[in-house]
């Protein structure tokens, strides 16, 4: 299990992580969600030794992380750079990561490679960025750490090579209760790959659930309500609909038609609006991308206010 | 997907990253394995060649390939700032850092593996020449004498050669994992490795040739090499000079090799220790920052300023071209390090700290004279030796300077009573610029003799000092005079002379050349031999009596002054006819050519000591002039009066002297009645 507690990290006088508490629990698929700079890649960094927090405690399996060589042997960071590995053949890289990781499997390896046909004698630098992914990733799979985190990891990879990876990555979690720890952009893949995710902002956490929770407490509502007396509908405020105990996130009218993201229990949402008499009501579950945007925009962060400059 | 792991991989960390690193330099080490076989192996065969070879030709080619071995071995020695960066890349490198840091190793493991990867790598080829080298000296020049001499009689100094060589690449290695340590960019610690290397030497030699400079008696250039020698790769080069000079000295400091091993090996443990402590502090998200400890760049750039104003000390009318000056290369640098004009203000107040630093650095060290080393004496049970680096010697014809190192605790005890001394009379004058200087002797028709000495300290350390003593203080060093070392070398010098030039004797007038004898006459070498023995036996036995008031002088040996004592040489140079000019005769050869003007001055009874030294004093003197002609040479007063005239004569007592063809002679105070009838007589 990793525990953060009371993480801060700065960066001389910058504040990147901000007194953070979070636990992930051993076998998870944990998505790292948030917007740029908000931290993800740090706490990434954090938890595979790279960084050394200020302040707080990080634990995983209750030991240390940083300049922790036991530890760090049950933890593969894969980052969203590949420069790194140009001077070597696929060969030279293994050999030279088996060496660190005493579960490192060539078995599993040779397998991997096979499935997704990388070359061993070529130097990286000739590989395309995608191949470039695949081989560090097989690389860090057949390891075997009990901790697997990723950085954009899909990054450049093609449909076809995302499936294959991401089942390679599933049979890892289903086989032997390996723990992801995901970053990326791509809420696609978080939303398919991940059963928890936490939504980070400015050095904060914002939340940190079970994907289900959180796609079933954040809802799109549509309503048109009753006419009123001058033959129109009758019409409501943010703050008229706030005050009978929603938390609105998002308020839009177009015409007659309110759409509106609200936060928390369906059937409460429900009950409230109904109240108000509506001739339409229809309460749409979001994605993860919606969930994340409304979220981000509650937060200050209006994608709506770039696009309108 | 389960599958059991391989447990073959048991190999450990470090060693891991070890050979890791060391493939990752596997072309510059293939470089450098080039590089060092045309350096010291090269050396060791072109030198074979030239003892092998005396015709002037075979120097010429040979220069060329001498030339390349320097050059390989300065290409190779450079590389090593190319291994550190390269081995420490994930300092400077921003991609490869998380894949450096989240490997299972620890922080001790990766600078100690990456340390001595790139080491090896460094020194190795390095080492494997020496040993080629070593082989090829052994093996070496079947029956060649010259080898045999230059070579075999000096293995250890060549092995110690080498041994400075290897510690040199070992402080330009070391330097240089501090600099990429403490930079976060190629590009800063490519520079400021080079910046460093030169700034340590020359912030050092400007530091002690403009402060020191006006400090009475301090040798600039010996102190400055002292401190250079040890605290960087350049000052190592300077210490191969001192060591070369060194061992051919007489009596060779070998203490100082190991002294100078010793703290030159304390420096770079320093570094490396202060290295590993910032690296362990040194934090993965440094890297791309210019400088990761901002201290080096300060001290980096205060010393920068310092160099550029100091040269205000000397020449107070250069402080505003060179505060300007100063200013605009400490812009440029802020500029550089902060990656445009940011903050510009902290820029100027940053300035104007160091300036007033610089200042106040520079007001500290007059005021304390350097912290006291202008009086400072070494206290004589701490000094292991002495050496005259140069010296005017008393009562000496030949005005050589003789460099003499000794331990004789005679000769050390009468250095160190007479350095008190200087600093005491030099303490109690009032104007002291008198004694900096030659030429305020010179105005003030006083005696001076330069003397420049080094005291080699037990510890290892030298401590050099230079001054004009007075005659006096010169007699405080009569016990150099029977020191063996001091012998030792005259024999050397009067050897050599012999070896190298014909022989002549001349009397003591020296006037006129008779008899000589040709280098290659068929007798000469058993001669030589039968002098040369006679003339140390006379040398060891002479008494400072013989020296200051020698009861006359039969003659020379070339420039070699043969006193009356002298018996065995005498009798050398009678067995083989070789005996001067009687003075009638010298004289009457000379007169056949020209008339002598001579001058016959009167006692000095204001003047401390009568003596044939040097002319200044004649000046104000009171004399008459005459002439020595053929008529005057027969007058018996006269022809008595040069007969008792001493070329080399020293004494307190107010005595006649004659100056003739350029050189006093002292009559002594016995002859005074003799001098003053010749003195009337000519008036």
């Amino acid at each position: 299990m990793i525990e953060l507690k009371g993480i801060t990290k700065k960066f001389d006088n910058t504040i990147v992580l901000d007194n953070i508490d979070l636990t992930i629990n051993k076998g998870t698929a944990f998505g790292l969600l948030g917007s740029n700079g908000a931290g993800k890649s740090t706490i990434l960094r954090l938890l595979s030794g790279v960084y050394n927090q200020e302040g707080g405690n990080l634990t995983i399996d209750g030991d240390t992380v940083y300049d922790n060589v036991e530890t760090k042997k049950r933890v593969f960071f894969v980052n969203d750079e590949t420069a790194q590995f140009s001077g070597y053949t696929l060969t030279e890289l293994k050999n030279f990561y088996k060496h660190y990781y005493p579960n490192f499997s060539e078995e599993l390896f040779e397998k991997m490679r096979l499935t997704i046909n990388l070359p061993t004698d070529k130097k990286i630098s000739t590989f395309s960025k995608g191949m470039k992914r695949q081989a560090i990733v097989i690389i860090a799979l057949a390891c075997q750490t009990d901790y697997l985190l990723l950085d954009e990891a899909f990054d450049g990879l093609d449909p076809t090579m995302r499936i294959i990876v991401k089942r390679m990555l599933v049979d890892a979690m289903i086989d032997r209760q390996l723990t992801t720890i995901i970053s990326s952009h791509n809420l696609k893949e978080i939303n398919e790959l991940c059963d928890t995710v936490a939504l980070l902002h400015n050095g904060k956490i914002v939340f940190s659930r079970d994907l289900d929770s959180v796609k079933g407490n954040i809802h799109k509502v549509q309503v048109v309500f009753s006419q009123s007396n001058e033959n129109q509908s009758q019409d409501y405020t943010i703050e008229e609909l706030a005050g009978e105990g929603l938390e609105i996130l998002h308020f839009e009218k177009s015409q007659s038609v309110y759409h509106i993201i609200v936060k928390g229990d369906t059937e409460l949402v429900k009950k409230k609006i109904q109240e108000k008499n509506p001739v339409v009501l229809d309460i749409i579950p979001l994605s993860l991308e919606e969930i994340f945007i409304y979220e981000m925009e509650v937060l200050g962060y209006d994608f709506n206010s770039l696009e309108n400059k | 997907m389960t599958s059991t792991p391989l447990k073959t991989n048991e190999k450990k960390p470090f060693w891991i990253n070890f050979s890791f690193k060391f493939k990752q330099n596997k072309k510059v080490f293939i470089m450098l394995i080039i590089l060092q076989l045309i350096s010291l192996p090269l050396l060791m065969i072109m030198t074979m060649r030239y003892l092998s070879h005396e015709d002037e030709t075979a120097v010429i080619n040979i220069g060329a390939y001498f030339a390349l071995a320097i050059l390989a071995m300065s290409i190779s020695v450079l590389l090593g700032i190319i291994i550190a960066t390269n081995t420490f890349n994930h300092l400077h490198k921003k991609s490869i850092v998380d894949m450096v840091y989240s490997l299972p190793l620890s922080i001790k493991d990766r600078f100690f593996s990456n340390f001595l990867s790139g080491l090896t790598t460094y020194i190795a080829p390095y080492v494997g020449a020496m040993i080629l080298s070593l082989i090829i000296h052994a093996v070496g020049l079947e029956g060649n004498k010259r080898w045999n001499e230059l070579f075999y009689g000096h293995t250890d100094q060549i092995i110690k050669l080498m041994i400075i060589g290897l510690f040199i690449m070992l402080f330009v290695y070391v330097l240089s994992v501090f600099i990429t340590t403490c930079c976060g960019t190629l590009f800063e610690s490519t520079a400021y490795i080079f910046i460093i290397n030169a700034l340590i030497p020359s912030s050092i030699a400007i530091f002690f040739f403009t402060m020191l400079y006006d400090l009475y008696g301090i040798s600039i250039d010996k102190t400055v090499l002292n401190a250079l020698k040890y605290t960087s790769p350049i000052g190592g080069l300077f210490y191969i000079g001192e060591f070369a000079e060194d061992a051919s000295s007489s009596v060779s400091n070998t203490n100082g090799f190991f002294t100078w091993l010793g703290i030159y090996a304390l420096v770079i443990a320093g570094i490396f220790v202060l290295t590993y402590f910032l690296y362990k502090r040194r934090k993965a998200e440094d890297v791309s920052k210019p400088f990761v400890y901002n201290l080096l760049y300060y001290i980096i750039i205060s010393l920068i300023t310092f160099d550029i104003l100091a040269f205000v000390k000397e020449e107070k009318r250069l402080l505003m071209p060179l505060l300007i000056f100063s200013a605009i290369v400490y812009l440029i640098f802020e500029v550089v390090k902060n990656r445009g004009f940011k903050k510009i203000y902290m820029t100027a107040l940053r300035y104007g700290v160091t300036v007033i630093s610089v200042f106040i650095l520079s007001s500290i060290v007059t005021a304390t004279s350097f912290f006291g080393i202008e009086y400072y004496v070494p206290s004589e049970n701490m000094i292991k030796s002495v050496t005259f680096n140069e010296m005017d010697l008393l009562l000496s014809d030949r005005g050589t300077y003789p460099r003499l190192t000794t331990d004789n605790p005679d000769v050390i005890s009468a250095l160190v009573r007479t350095h008190e001394d200087v600093i005491d009379y030099y303490k109690k004058n009032d104007n002291k610029n008198k004694y900096r200087d030659y030429q305020a002797y010179l105005l003030n028709n006083e005696q001076h003799f330069h003397v420049s000495f080094t005291y080699n300290m037990k510890t290892g350390t030298k401590s050099s000092r230079k001054y004009y003593l007075t005659f006096d203080q010169m007699l405080m060093l009569m016990d150099i005079y029977f020191d063996d070392n001091y012998i030792n070398m005259e024999m050397e010098n009067f050897e050599n002379d012999l070896e190298n030039n014909d022989l002549y004797i001349k009397s003591k007038f020296a006037l006129q050349i008779k008899p000589y004898f040709i280098k290659g006459n068929i007798n000469y070498r058993g001669l030589k031999g039968k002098l040369i023995s006679a003339y140390e036996k006379d040398l060891r036995e002479q008494t400072v009596e013989d020296i200051l008031t020698p009861k006359g002088i039969y003659g020379y040996i070339n420039s070699y002054p043969v006193r009356t004592t002298n018996k065995n040489t005498i009798a050398v140079l009678e067995e083989y006819g070789l005996t001067p000019y009687t003075m009638e005769e010298e004289f009457k050869s000379k007169l056949a050519l020209s008339d002598m003007l001579v001058t016959l001055y009167l006692p000095d009874k204001d003047t401390k000591y009568t003596t044939t030294e040097y002319y200044a004093f004649n000046y104000e003197k009171t004399g008459i002039h005459f002439e020595i002609n053929e008529s005057n040479l027969n007058n018996r007063k006269l022809k008595e009066l040069l007969k008792v005239a001493q070329p080399i004569y020293t004494t307190t007592d107010a005595c006649y002297i004659i100056y003739i063809d350029g050189k006093n002679y002292v009559i002594p105070l016995e002859y005074s009645d003799l001098a003053s009838e010749v003195y009337e007589m000519f008036k």
